[in-house]
């Protein structure tokens, strides 16, 4: 081309790729312009050329596989949506069941431990009694002959304790953070105890100091299980005590009619102690 | 269940909705067009039947995709495109002549001239010279020449700007009459 219409416009123009005001000014030089017309007639035949250019067709089973094969890939596509979605949905559904039996489960029952506080008060001891909401029974230490290697000081200790204190201490209500769970009355223990105790000679053995705190677990096969002492609110275990104690029977603890693990205490109270 | 005069948004907004069957018109409507330019681009028959088939499946899978009022084959095409430029890329066969065309041109020394006419003689050079073309510029000339998609929509289908189209066109028509006065086309 010898005149200033660039190729691109020429194609353009063709192709009616112009605006109203471009097409106008081309059509006005390609008609004064022989050189642009016949390019613009080359241009148009080798579009007809192509347009005219043979191909291979398509084989005449694609004709009639094409639909069929197509439509029932898209139909089994829709078919299994749902599983392919379930990378998404199967996650959040076990998240959504574990959190649903989560909320509903019930509250595992607790096991009382030495690090659980107790609580000790007459007054709601007597006020659980009348609300009548406890079934209790209560723990009572199976009389057992205290061996050679069991009769120990710590027993002779605690047996010399109790001596100095009235028989019946005022029972006990074991709670935990307020809560009644159990009460219990020792008395056939500390007696049974400090009876053998005194019997065999073993009081003087051991020193314990009037408010030391004694403290037992009995499973819920009634056997006393930790023995510990101490003047902390939790305390430490005693082994010899414990030793001594460890594997005694007694009435399989009931609390609200089931076998429960249980926790004892030996203690006098403040009260005893003053009057000691 | 569908007749042919249903509009393209129409059967779309069925298929949107859930309706697959409203599909099968339009891979009756557009199977053929969309065959050529695979053709145009790949020339291969079993490939470009292959394409076409992919084309469709994608299609489908991305129709909530599709922006109604637009045009569905300018869609679909850019669709088939970009999956027959990967399928060239993976086999590289923009590097070399296609197979057909090495066939077709063996079988046109082959036959007898006398039964051979001058016309069919002319149609086969003219399809060989297109067939040596790049194929960015058989793609860009079967958009524009065969398919009649605006500049725009040839924009959108091979994802490049409007000036792009205009430069690569003009140089796909040049490169054409080159190669037709090379091989005797005229």
């Amino acid at each position: 081309m010898k005149c200033d219409i660039s190729v691109e416009i020429l194609n353009a123009y063709l192709d009616g790729e112009l605006d109203e005001q471009e097409h106008r000014r081309i059509k006005e030089h390609i008609d004064v312009c022989s050189c642009c017309q016949q390019e613009l007639e080359a241009l148009k035949e080798l579009d007809a050329r192509v347009r005219e250019s043979e191909i291979h067709g398509p084989s005449r089973e694609f004709e009639f596989r094409l639909n069929r094969d197509v439509m029932e890939r898209v139909r089994s596509r829709k078919r299994f949506t749902i599983f392919r979605l379930a990378p998404v949905f199967v996650p959040v559904a076990v998240a959504a069941l574990i959190l649903l039996v989560v909320v509903n489960a019930p509250e595992p029952e607790r096991l009382i431990s030495l690090d659980d506080q107790v609580m000790y008060s007459e007054s709601e001891y007597r006020a659980a009694e009348e609300t009548k909401d406890l079934d209790l029974q209560l723990p009572e230490l199976a009389p057992r002959e205290v061996g050679g290697e069991c009769r120990d000081a710590s027993t002779a200790g605690y047996a010399a304790k109790k001596d100095a204190v009235p028989a019946k201490p005022t029972a006990p209500v074991i709670s935990k953070s307020g809560e009644y769970l159990a009460t219990v009355e020792e008395d056939h223990t500390a007696d049974d105890i400090r009876e053998k105790a005194t019997n065999e000679g073993l009081l003087d053995e051991l020193e314990i100091p009037p408010n030391q705190i004694v403290r037992a677990i009995v499973d819920t096969s009634g056997n006393i299980v930790k023995v510990a002492t101490g003047n902390s609110i939790v305390p430490e275990t005693d082994t010899v005590l414990e030793n001594c104690l460890k594997g005694r029977q007694v009435q399989i603890p009931m609390v609200g009619g089931r076998r429960t693990q249980l926790y004892i205490d030996f203690t006098q109270d403040a009260e005893d102690s003053q009057t000691q | 269940m569908y007749n042919s005069i249903e509009s393209d948004d129409i059967l779309i907004e069925r298929i949107k909705k859930g309706d697959v069957e409203a599909f099968n018109p339009l891979v009756d409507r557009y199977k053929l067009p969309l065959y050529k330019v695979m053709y145009r681009m790949i020339y291969n028959r079993d490939d470009a039947e292959d394409l076409v088939e992919e084309a469709f499946i994608k299609a489908y899978r991305a129709i909530n995709r599709f922006e109604q009022g637009r045009s569905f084959f300018a869609w679909l095409c850019r669709i088939a495109v970009n999956n027959a430029i990967n399928f060239m890329k993976k086999e590289r066969r923009n590097q070399t002549q296609p197979l057909e065309t090495i066939e077709y041109s063996l079988s046109a020394k082959k036959g007898n001239p006398v039964e051979m006419t001058k016309e069919k003689m002319l149609k086969e050079r003219i399809t060989m010279a297109i067939a040596k073309l790049p194929e960015e510029f058989r793609t860009i000339l079967v958009l524009r020449v065969e398919q009649d998609f605006s500049y725009e929509q040839i924009s959108t289908i091979l994802d490049i700007p409007r000036g792009t189209v205009m430069s690569r066109l003009a140089r796909a028509r040049q490169k054409l009459r080159d190669l037709f006065n090379e091989m005797g086309v005229h």
